[in-house]
């Protein structure tokens, strides 16, 4: 046999090899597809392949080795077993190519078919629980003003006269009390101890707070000035229930007491706070009004949102709409928790919690707060 | 209070748009609620002449009228048929926009054209100009000049009205003067007020007769100044149209000429005056006294009235009444006069009351009658003392304007005494600029301060470099302090002319660690217990917290709103539950709500009261025989709760409550003392709070937050208040191997686990295998046949962590041995497995 024959004889039969060995990955992969033979898996297959491939067309495959060889022939026979080299190197790489492709495609088609789970069934709605709205707005507040160097202080619901009105500068019959609409408790109820108020009978009857401003008054008693703080909570006024007003709603107070303190700071702080929870665009102003615990004092005033500031019903025209009160400790609140007004200064100032909130979600009926429909709840 | 333009600008040049004085009344306190504009919508509104009428052929509603504006015949189609030819009536014309916003246009109807519109007048709304509304076409007075614009034939003034609502410690500005020196103040142009120049009366002592046949007063603490002035030949009469307009225009409803005069003067300068009929006063005068215990007055509305004390005889009372000579009253003082001696068409003599009452006195009797009056709040507010000769004055003279009143016949009655004419004394007090500048954070000269006060009629006088003296006109009794007049000089100029800083705290601030804790707890309620908040009425039914038998009495309101909403919660559980009922009604099912919130607990005599904050959780759950699943659902809130805010010192009690079901219920406590509940509550409560078909499962935690009144603020034993902050050393994983066994004990139904964890956890802290830590946790209850009656198999598995070296097998067989007989011991239960 002449080394060309002998050369074309082992080329043949690394060739056929290579084929039987595709062939019966090719078949295997035909039965599990048409469901034959169960227990043919496509990535088993492919490791199969991958072993095939080196082994047939890879660095140390017949077909590589026998190229090596070519050098060793004559001329004539170079040529001609070298064409036949290519033909069969070009075949196996053709075959292989195509049936690698078929292997990528079973093994997405088996994830397709049997193992498949619909992970959109398992992703049911996002549950949770909700914060009401009122604590949301609340906390938001108090993070503006904790942001400002401002302690949270906390009261409690049921006051007495004392820390109510008088302390407060509205003594019995001052015309102020026709401000408020108080509950009152029945009169045998009494606080646990008489503490350091005065006795009168009239200063000790119970009620439930109409405002958060006693806590200025229990601050004040407890700690001495400067004192930054706001006392967000529930507040009571015998007021039935309108789409505007209802009996218990939440306010926040503010106080601020240390030396120098201005009017101008008071303006500061205001416009400080409207900017920061409403946002660039909303602003504040003050005019004059009249509460016994603060002199000069204001209501505030911040644009409307609605309209911007340009004037529409909602605003009556103004461009503004009213949020709250505030103004300078008057000296007589100083005088009964012992500051000496004449060293310190302050201001206060007080808003509605809830009107916040019905601001920036437009509640058009404020008692959809007092029924706790979870329908309502879940949407904040 | 209403205030008219036009009536301001009798006592103020004020040039200023009606919006420009609208901003200047909101910036200086006197807030604008709304504005009316008088005589708008009038335009190409003239009075017409009807010259025919006549049938449109197929309208039977409809009519053809010929009218006359005087310089052309117009065709109009109109459906009023109250009018008759030769009749004066107002016609819109075309291109005419009536007061609703409606713009005449020439229509065609049944083929005739209508070249206007005639008008009613609720079409023209004219009530609010004083024509009282008929139906049909307004008839105007035959007198009427044809062609005429109807706002002249009317006399109908173009004006401005404002209705100011006012703080209550402002009685000057409940008068058109008052507001009107506001406003001048503000724009810094002359204030002439209406009493400049008037003529003084002619005090004329009535036939030599003594004061006291016209005036006793028995109370001048409650009648400080009283004056009294007699006008005879008065002829009662129609008050002329721009009075009534101004007075309907100011809300006030025209009567005669002597009642109308004594409101104009009323809202004028705010002083209230009363005329009596003086032929109908038995003898001829008034007695001013306290009233007599339960004594009557009729009142001008007809209604009568009970005075004095009701009760008590002994009982002072501070209801003053007008009496006429005899002792018969004849009005309440300040508030309203009396029936009988009321002002009607023939009224010859009038006797003029204007005085000063105690504002509190007035206040009292006002609010204990309930009848408010315009009188009643000027003086309750507080009247200037030194304006009642005034009110008399302009009284007398417009009443003489009008033409009721002869002026040689009108008598002042001069009191022995007491003068009339002597003003009281302004009250001085010191201000001082430096000090107003340190309020305000302004820089204001003195001379400033002096101008501004000036403007509003406070006078100044320089004290010494630091002071000045400012003299406080009686209109004011608003202010007494030096505080109140820096509120004046601020007001006048104007809040935003102040600057805005914004002052520098000196601390952090933060929030405080109850504080922090309980924002996580609603944390972990929304997100781990997945709860939603509710907040429900801390007014509550009595009937609610009976259901749970509450340890210590509701507290009730003296005047709560309703039965539903009469006590003070003492419990957050009865709300929930209700809310949960609310939900179920409107489809919702599963709901789980919780709220934080305060609820107040009387003592056993609920007579002392403190007030606490808690948690609570509640959620509906299917209905089923046992509680188990419902307990297991609790029980997983529970633990989630407790887990999520590090709270592990709580423990769960067996006992009972009222309002749980019997055996499902536990209480939570932590260091030994209760504070709060879990369990599942009983059907029949559930069907009391609105829940029918579901099961209710409820835990309620004191979470530490207490107020006692008359104390401070404390924080006691509770969810949030446990684990305070302490900054314990780190305990670092050991390198030796950790040691790990189970123990299954049989133990009677009758015991709860955690008893049996409580033996095991104290064996490992009194061991002498101290420094080892330890964890011990039930990981399997199992309950079975083959186990004795009426117990389980409960197994506990127990981890042992040693730090400086491994632990021998014999170590851990003895602690293994000494663990089971400290439980053995109790007799609690007894070894099932140990591996
Ligand atoms: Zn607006």
């Amino acid at each position: 046999m002449s080394q060309e024959q002998e050369f074309l004889s082992r080329l043949a039969s690394a060739h056929s090899q290579a084929l039987e060995g595709l062939q019966s990955i090719a078949v295997q992969l035909e039965a599990g597809a048409s469901g034959d033979d169960e227990s043919i898996n496509a990535s088993k297959l492919t490791q199969e392949f991958n072993v095939w491939k080196e082994r047939y067309v890879g660095k140390k495959a017949p077909v590589a080795s026998l190229k090596k060889e070519l050098g060793l022939l004559d001329p004539a026979s170079r040529r001609h077993a070298g064409a036949e080299l290519n033909r069969v190197r070009d075949e196996l790489l053709d075959r292989a190519q195509e049936l690698g492709e078929r292997l990528v495609s079973a093994r997405l088609g088996t994830l397709q078919s049997s193992s498949r789970i619909d992970m959109t069934e398992l992703a049911l709605d996002s549950f949770r629980g909700h914060i009401h709205l009122i604590t949301q707005t609340r906390d938001e507040l108090e993070d503006v003003f904790i942001g400002m160097g401002y302690s949270i202080q906390e009261g409690p619901e049921v006051e007495t006269d004392w820390y109510n009105f008088e302390a407060l500068n509205i003594p019995p019959d001052h015309p102020a009390r026709g401000m408020f609409d108080t509950f009152y408790l029945k009169e045998s109820v009494r606080g646990t101890q008489d503490g350091d108020r005065p006795s009168s009978s009239s200063s000790n009857k119970l009620l439930l707070r109409t405002h958060t401003s006693p806590v200025q008054i229990h601050t004040m008693s407890e700690y001495k000035p400067p004192i930054y703080m706001v006392a967000p909570g529930k507040v009571y006024r015998r007021d039935t229930p309108d789409a505007r007003h209802i009996p218990i709603f939440n306010q926040i107070e503010g106080l601020v007491v240390d030396k120098n303190i201005t009017f101008a700071d008071l303006a500061g702080t205001i416009e400080s706070f409207t900017t920061k929870y409403f946002g660039q665009d909303i602003h504040s102003r003050l005019r004059p009004a009249f509460f016994p615990f603060t002199e000069p004092s204001a209501e505030f005033e911040i644009t409307c949102a609605i309209c911007s500031g340009s004037g529409c019903r909602t605003c009556s025209g103004t461009g503004w709409i009213e949020l709250g009160g505030c103004g300078m400790v008057d000296p007589n609140v100083f005088e009964h928790v012992g500051i000496d007004p004449e060293v310190w200064s302050g201001f206060a100032f007080g808003f509605g919690i809830d009107r916040c909130a019905q601001m920036r979600h437009s509640l058009v009926d404020m008692r959809v707060l007092l029924a706790n429909d979870v329908r309502f709840l879940e949407q904040f | 209070m209403k205030v008219s333009l036009n009536w301001m600008r009798e006592f103020a040049p004020i040039e200023s748009s009606p919006s420009e004085v609208r901003d200047i009344l909101d910036d200086i306190g006197l807030v604008v609620e709304s504005v009316t504009s008088i005589g708008a919508g009038l335009d190409r509104v003239v009075v017409c002449q009807v010259l025919d009428i006549s049938p449109i052929e197929g309208a039977d509603k409809i009519r053809k009228i010929t009218v006359t504006d005087g310089s052309e015949k117009l065709q109009i189609v109109c459906g009023a048929w109250n009018f008759a030819v030769g009749d004066k009536v107002p016609l819109a014309k075309i291109g005419a926009i009536l007061p609703g916003g409606f713009e005449i246009a020439r229509r065609k109807m049944k083929n005739v054209e209508s070249n206007g519109m005639l008008c009613s007048a609720q079409e023209l709304d004219l009530e609010k100009h004083g024509i009282e509304p008929t139906d049909g076409i307004l008839v105007l007075d035959s007198n009427a000049e044809v062609g005429r614009d109807l706002v002249d034939e009317l006399s109908i003034v173009p004006d401005t009205i404002f209705e100011l609502e006012l703080e209550p410690n402002r009685p000057d500005a409940m008068s058109i003067a008052g507001v009107a020196r506001d406003i001048a103040a503000r724009l810094k142009i002359p204030f002439r007020p209406p009493w400049v120049g008037n003529k003084q009366l002619p005090s004329v002592v009535f036939n030599r007769v003594d004061s006291q046949d016209f005036l006793v007063n028995h109370c001048p603490d409650l009648a400080d100044r009283f004056g009294v002035w007699i006008l005879d030949n008065v002829k009662v009469v129609q008050s002329p149209q721009w009075l009534k307009q101004r007075l309907i225009s100011c809300g006030q409803r025209p009567i005669n000429s002597v009642v109308d005069v004594s409101n104009y003067i009323m809202l004028e300068i705010g002083q209230p005056t009363h005329p009596y009929d003086r032929t109908k006063l038995r003898g001829g005068g008034l007695v001013v006294r306290r009233a007599l215990p339960a004594e009557k007055v009729v009142t001008l509305d007809s209604i009568e009235r009970t005075l004095g004390p009701i009760v008590d005889v002994s009982e002072n009372t501070d209801d003053c009444v007008i009496c006429d000579s005899l002792g018969s009253p004849v009005g309440i003082a300040g508030i309203m006069g009396g029936y009988s001696s009321q002002i009607d068409a023939e009224t010859s003599g009038i006797l003029l009351e204007a005085a000063h009452f105690s504002p509190m006195a007035i206040a009292r009797t006002s609010k204990r009658l309930g009848l408010r009056t315009d009188a009643s709040v000027r003086f309750e507010r507080g009247c200037d003392p030194n304006a009642i000769e005034l009110a008399a004055i302009r009284f007398i003279e417009l009443l003489e304007s009008v033409g009721s009143i002869d002026l040689g016949k009108t008598y002042r009655v001069d009191f022995d005494g007491f003068n009339i004419e002597q003003q009281l004394e302004r009250l001085k007090v010191h201000l001082r600029p430096k000090r107003l500048n340190q309020i305000l954070g302004t820089e204001i000269t003195p001379g400033e301060v002096i101008e501004t006060l000036e403007s509003i009629d406070f006078t100044s006088e320089v004290v010494d470099d630091e002071a000045l003296e400012v003299a406080i006109p009686t209109f004011r009794p608003d202010c007494d302090r030096e505080i109140d007049l820096i509120e004046e000089v601020i007001r006048i100029k104007g809040y935003s002319t102040v600057e805005r800083r914004v002052p520098s705290s000196p601390f952090v601030g933060a929030l405080d660690l109850y504080q922090k804790r309980r924002r996580q707890l609603r944390q972990v309620l929304a997100l781990g217990a997945k709860a939603s908040e509710a907040a429900t009425s801390s007014l509550v039914d009595i009937s609610d917290g009976e259901l749970f038998g509450l340890d210590y009495p509701m507290i009730g309101l003296e005047n709560p709103l309703s039965v539903n909403e009469s006590h003070l919660r003492a419990s957050l559980v009865p709300g929930l539950v209700r809310a949960i009922g609310y939900n179920l009604d409107r489809l919702s099912l599963g709901n789980r709500l919780f709220e934080i919130g305060h609820l107040f607990v009387g003592d056993e005599r609920g007579k002392y009261i403190s007030e606490y904050e808690a948690l609570c959780v509640v959620f509906d759950f299917e209905k089923s025989t046992d509680s188990v699943r419902l307990l297991e659902e609790l029980v997983g809130i529970y633990r989630t709760i407790v887990g999520g805010i590090g709270s592990v010192d709580c423990k769960l009690e067996a006992t009972s409550y009222v309002g749980f079901v019997h055996g499902s219920v536990s209480s939570v406590t932590m260091d030994g003392v209760v504070i709060g509940k879990i369990g599942e509550i009983e059907e029949e409560v559930c069907r009391q709070l609105g829940v029918r078909t579901r099961s209710v499962g409820a835990l309620e935690i004191l979470t530490g937050w207490k107020f006692a009144l008359g104390g401070r603020t404390e924080l006691t034993t509770g969810l949030l208040t446990a684990n305070s902050q302490v900054w314990g050393s780190a305990w670092i994983p050991s390198p030796f191997p950790s040691a790990q066994f189970d123990l299954a004990f049989v133990v009677d139904e009758a015991v709860a686990s955690s008893q049996i964890t409580s033996v095991l956890t104290n064996l490992c802290v009194s061991s002498d295998l101290s420094g080892i830590r330890h964890k011990i946790q039930l990981y399997d209850v199992y309950r079975d046949k083959s186990l004795p009656k009426g117990t389980r198999s409960l197994t506990y598995s127990i981890r042992l962590e040693p730090s400086t070296a491994t632990l021998s097998d014999d170590e851990i067989a003895k602690f293994r041995q000494e663990l089971i007989a400290s439980v053995e011991k109790t007799q609690l239960a007894k070894l099932r497995l140990a591996t």
